[in-house]
């Protein structure tokens, strides 16, 4: 209580957020950050680095469209595997590191597989 | 409710401490007082008195008596109350809270919409920079108000208080006879060449001497019972130029003598004269045709 009192100013900047994302934009979040790592060795030989990476993995899963919702996998379970990409921030200025993208891959095959591994239906 | 908050908000950073240095002025003199103090230390004392041709030697005793004189002075003790971070508080904090102030006042200008550009852990877009503004503006007055409000206090409560009070200060001590009371006793001639003396008994106190007497006789100190007697100097002297004088007086005054001396020892007839001048401080001291007839023995020598 004492620390949050102390820290009340900090907490509130770091803990204050907008509304909540659509499906959409998680989404097209994690294909960025995908991408970014495309080039890192030991993630995925199905990721093509450069332009072509995102167009392919936006078609592939759909979240192009505005409308799009998560199914399968959930939105809660992409949320938390895409955490592992987040160790450099918020935001898609900084890339995740190799090693972000490695332990994404190995901690959440299912998610992985629904960006490159397997053809939506 | 928001003077009660500003009560306790007083309240609660009032109590700050703050630095304290004294210092002493010494003001005037107000009073000078004395005080005597017994020793129970009884001893007994003699004084003299000459009424030629006797001396009176009248014992006593007394206590010696610790005479301190006082002075009492008027003292101020003058508290300098600061605190060295009251300006820096004071400034620091209305910095602070200026711009926590304005930010919260202006946050409208901000924008509304949140950040787009990040998404967190949760899901949610980043905060809007109005809701960033108001949280740094709720921040700083948070920090900067009571920083003012100490600073404030602080240099209010700041300065000099002056308390007078009295000083003592001893300015002499003396040990003197006091409570005398008049004693008898017997009383010895001690200390002299030959055989001593025999006792001889006081009365009312008191022992005469008289000039032929003390002429005789051969001491250097008295003893009353046993004890030995203090005399003051004034009376020592008065007591040694008594019988002085004894021996002086006593002689025939001899012109001829005189005239001889003169011619052969002048030097000598010179402190014979001034001798008798010192008799002649005792009262009733038969000096002046000793001293007649050595003016004359030394004039007509100069002649």
């Amino acid at each position: 209580m004492k620390h949050l009192f102390r820290w009340w100013p900090w907490v509130c900047l770091t803990a204050c957020s907008g509304p909540e994302a659509p499906d959409a934009l998680v989404c097209r979040d994690v294909v960025v950050r995908l991408c970014q790592t495309a080039a890192c060795p030991g993630v995925s030989a199905q990721l093509v680095p450069g332009e072509a990476c995102e167009s392919t993995l936006l078609q592939r899963t759909g979240c192009e469209d505005d409308a799009f919702t998560f199914a399968d996998p959930t939105r809660e379970r992409v949320l938390r595997c895409r955490e592992a990409l987040l160790s450099r921030g918020p935001t898609t200025a900084n890339p995740p590191a190799c090693s972000d993208a490695r332990r994404f891959v190995s901690e959440c095959p299912d998610v992985a597989g629904f960006f490159w591994e397997r053809q939506q239906p | 409710m928001k003077r009660l908050g500003g009560v306790v908000l007083v309240a609660a950073v009032g109590c700050t401490p703050l630095d304290v240095e004294r210092r002493t002025e010494r003001g005037p003199l107000i009073r000078t007082y004395s005080q005597e103090k017994a020793l129970n230390e009884r001893i007994p004392f003699a004084t003299t008195q000459v009424q030629w041709p006797r001396l009176t030697l009248a014992f006593s005793s007394a206590d010696i008596c610790r005479a301190e004189e006082h002075g009492e002075y008027a003292e101020d003790v003058i508290s300098t109350h600061y605190s060295r971070g009251a300006a820096s508080a004071v400034s620091m904090g209305g910095i602070f809270t200026v711009l926590g102030g304005t930010l919260l006042a202006g946050r409208t200008w901000f924008s509304d919409s949140p950040n787009r550009t990040a998404i967190d852990e949760r899901g949610r877009y980043g905060a809007s920079s109005r809701d960033v503004a108001t949280g740094w503006g709720l921040g700083l007055l948070i920090v900067g108000v009571p920083a003012v409000v100490a600073g404030i206090v602080q240099l209010n409560r700041s300065g000099e208080t002056r308390e007078t009070r009295k000083a003592d200060e001893l300015l002499s001590l003396r040990e003197v006879p006091c409570q005398a009371k008049p004693v008898d006793g017997v009383v010895e001639l001690a200390g002299g060449e030959g055989p001593q003396p025999p006792p001889r008994l006081t009365l009312n106190g008191a022992l005469v001497l008289t000039a032929d007497e003390i002429r005789e006789l051969s001491f250097v100190g008295l003893a009353l019972d046993g004890m030995p007697v203090t005399l003051q100097e004034e009376d020592f002297d008065r007591l040694e130029t008594f019988r002085t004088c004894a021996t002086l007086l006593a002689s025939p005054v001899d012109p001829q003598t005189l005239a001889g001396e003169a011619r052969t020892q002048p030097d000598r007839l010179r402190m014979k004269r001034e001798l008798a001048r010192s008799c002649a401080q005792l009262p009733g001291a038969p000096t002046q045709p000793l001293l007649d007839a050595i003016e004359g023995a030394l004039g007509s020598t100069a002649l």
